[in-house]
C-alpha cells in the first residue's frame, strides 16, 4: 500500500519488508497494553479488575525466589493452583504463594476476534495510528494501530541456537539491560519442525523434553530435560518490558 | 543510545530520558504484530483430541494458546496439566498451529481386606468351602478347587465409563508347580457383594453372564494378572449398584491336568489386588494468537 507508515527493523529496507520485519505499519495489532503493574501476594488469587467486558490477552511473570518466571512454570499445574493465571471477562487471576512478587500485562486486544464493546477514544494528544477506514479523531484503541499514550510490548533481544542435550542443558543468555526483562520462549527438538512454548512437554519426540526458564537482572536461562540426548533449537524473546 | 530512528515516549516521559518500558514505540526493538486469532473447543475423543489451525504464514511462527478446561470464561495460558500430566498443549511448524488434548486417565488399586475371612474363599471339591483364602485348580487326588476374592469401597458410580479392570492374584501358594492352571473368571452377579463368611458361600453366588477362561503357569511369589473390565462392567451396570459397594469374583478350575493348584492361604492377604483404570475426557475452549514473528 502507498500510504499509511511503516517502520522496519534494523537490517531490513522499509520499502520492500514483509511484515514479519517491520515493527510498526498501519492496520498492525500490536501488544497495546491496558494495564501493567507490579505486586507483592499478599492472597490468592490476586484479582486484578481490567472491566473490558471480554476475554484480553495478558503476560504474567511470578518471582518465586529463583528467577522471575513466565505464568505456568512447573507445568503441572491446575487452574486454581500456585504459579498460573487466568482471565476472564472482568478479571485477571493470579495464583502465586504468599510474598511473591508478580508483573502483569493486561493487553486491549481480545483473545479472539469477534463484537467486542467499543473502547472509548483517548485524548488527542500525542501520535495515533488509525487502522484502514477508521479515521484517526474518532478511532477507538481497537481501531488503532497505535497509540502514544499506551504502552506496548517491545522486544529488545531475539535470537535462535541449537544445543545437544544430554538429558540437561543450561541455556544462558546475557541480556545487558538494565531491568529484569518479560521474555517468551519456544523450542524444537531433532528438526522436527514443530515448535513449543515455555513449559510445554514435547511429547511428540518420545523424549520428554521440558524447557523452564527464568530471568533475573542480567541473564535469560532455559533448563531442559530430556530422557534421551537430543537437540534443541531455542529462540526467545527477550523483551524491553520488565517482568519485576 | 542510537541517534538514528523513531522513538515516542509515553505522556510524562521525556522521549531524550525515556527508559524502554517508558517508551511507546522504538525503532530499536521489534514488535509483537499479531497475524490472526481464533477460537474454538478441544476435546480429548474427538479426532483423537486433535486441532489443526492452519496460519498460511510459510514460517513457524510465535504464539499464545489460552485453553479454559472449565469452560467458565476463565482461560489460561497454555499449557495446562495437572499432577504432572499436560492433558492441553500447543505447538507450531511451518502450516499449521495445533492444539492437542488428551484424556485424564488415572488408575485406582484396590487391595484385600485384612479381615481374610470377609475377602477370599475357596471351595475344595469333596472337603468343603472355607472362608479365608483362595485357590484353584486341581489337586493330586484330582479334587477341583474354586476359588473367590472381594474388595471393597470400589470407587465407581453406577455405569461409570472406564478403561479397564485388572485382577491381580497373587499366588503365594503352588502345592503342585508342574503345569498350567486353568480357570474361568466370573464376577459375582450382586450390587454390593456380601462378606464371605456369612450368608451364602461366595462360590455358590450368582455368576456374571460376562467370563473368560485363563491358563496359566505361575511361580510361586508372583502375580497372576487378568482381565475382568467385562465382569467389572457387568456388575456396575446392575440395577443397584451404588458408589463404594464390594465386587467380587470367582474363578472355578476349567479342567486343569490334576496336580496342579494355585492359591492364596495361611493369613496372607498382601499384594492380591483389583486395578481399575478409568478415562475421563479432557474437554476445553480454546483461543489462539498467532503472531507475524517468525520463530524460524
Amino acid at each position: 500500500m502507498d500510504y499509511g507508515i511503516k517502520v522496519s527493523e534494523d537490517g531490513f529496507d522499509v520499502k520492500t519488508a514483509d511484515d514479519k520485519n517491520l515493527s510498526l505499519k498501519t492496520g498492525f495489532s500490536l501488544l497495546n497494553v491496558c494495564q501493567e503493574g507490579s505486586l507483592t501476594v499478599n492472597e490468592t488469587p490476586e484479582v486484578i479488575s481490567h472491566n473490558l467486558g471480554y476475554q484480553p490477552q495478558f503476560l504474567v511473570w511470578v518471582d518465586e525466589g529463583s528467577g522471575i518466571k513466565i505464568d505456568g512454570t512447573g507445568l503441572a499445574t491446575g487452574m486454581d493452583t500456585f504459579g498460573t493465571a487466568f482471565i476472564n471477562t472482568s478479571d485477571l487471576n493470579i495464583y502465586a504463594e504468599d510474598g511473591d512478587g508478580v508483573r502483569y500485562y493486561i493487553f486491549y486486544e481480545p483473545l479472539t476476534t469477534g463484537s467486542s464493546p467499543v473502547i472509548p477514544s483517548t485524548n488527542n494528544i500525542g501520535i495515533k495510528i488509525s487502522k484502514d477506514g477508521y479515521d484517526v479523531k474518532t478511532a477507538n484503541i481497537l481501531q488503532q494501530t497505535f497509540n502514544s499514550e499506551k504502552n506496548s510490548i517491545k522486544i529488545a533481544l531475539s535470537d535462535i541456537s541449537s544445543h545437544t542435550v544430554n538429558t540437561t542443558y543450561n541455556f544462558l543468555v546475557s541480556h545487558g539491560l538494565n531491568t529484569t526483562p518479560g521474555y517468551l520462549i519456544f523450542f524444537e527438538v531433532d528438526g522436527s519442525g514443530k515448535w513449543w512454548s515455555e513449559n510445554e512437554i514435547d511429547t511428540l519426540s518420545g523424549k520428554n523434553v521440558k524447557l523452564n526458564s527464568w530471568t533475573t537482572s542480567s541473564q535469560l536461562v532455559a533448563s531442559v530435560t530430556s530422557t534421551a540426548s537430543c537437540t534443541v533449537k531455542i529462540k526467545y524473546y527477550v523483551l524491553a518490558d520488565p517482568a519485576i | 543510545m542510537i541517534d538514528f530512528g523513531i522513538k515516542i515516549s509515553r505522556p510524562g516521559f521525556d522521549v531524550n530520558t525515556a527508559t524502554p518500558e517508558q517508551l511507546a514505540f522504538s525503532s530499536k526493538y521489534k514488535t509483537f504484530k499479531i497475524h490472526e486469532r481464533g477460537n474454538g473447543t478441544v476435546n480429548s475423543s474427538v479426532s483423537s483430541g486433535l486441532i489443526t489451525i492452519p496460519h498460511n504464514l510459510d514460517y513457524v511462527p510465535a504464539f499464545l494458546v489460552h485453553v479454559d478446561p472449565s469452560q467458565t470464561g476463565r482461560y489460561c495460558i497454555a499449557p495446562y496439566g495437572s499432577s504432572g500430566t499436560q492433558f492441553i498443549s500447543a505447538y507450531a511448524d511451518s502450516s499449521n498451529l495445533y492444539i492437542k488434548a488428551i484424556a485424564d486417565t488415572s488408575s485406582n488399586v484396590y487391595y484385600l481386606s485384612s479381615s481374610v475371612n470377609e475377602s477370599m474363599a475357596r471351595e475344595i471339591e469333596g472337603a468343603g468351602y472355607f472362608a479365608g483364602g483362595w485357590s484353584v485348580g486341581n489337586d493330586s487326588s484330582d479334587y477341583y478347587r474354586y476359588g473367590a476374592v472381594r474388595f471393597t469401597s470400589i470407587g465407581l458410580n453406577k455405569a461409570e465409563s472406564f478403561l479397564t479392570a485388572t485382577l491381580g492374584l497373587y499366588v503365594d501358594y503352588n502345592q503342585y508347580s508342574n503345569g498350567p492352571v486353568k480357570m474361568t473368571m466370573w464376577g459375582i452377579d450382586e450390587d454390593n457383594t456380601a462378606a464371605f463368611n456369612s450368608g451364602t458361600p461366595a462360590t455358590a453366588r450368582a455368576k456374571t453372564t460376562a467370563s473368560d477362561n485363563y491358563e496359566a503357569t505361575i511361580s510361586q511369589g508372583n502375580m497372576w494378572n487378568v482381565d475382568v473390565t467385562d465382569q467389572v462392567s457387568e456388575i456396575i451396570n446392575r440395577g443397584s449398584w451404588s458408589l463404594n459397594n464390594a465386587i467380587g469374583f470367582m474363578f472355578w478350575d476349567n479342567a486343569t491336568t490334576a496336580g496342579r493348584v494355585y492359591g492364596q492361604l495361611n493369613g496372607s492377604y498382601s499384594n492380591t489386588n483389583l486395578t481399575i483404570i478409568k478415562s475421563t475426557a479432557t474437554v476445553a475452549d480454546y483461543k489462539y494468537t498467532i503472531f507475524k514473528n517468525q520463530l524460524v
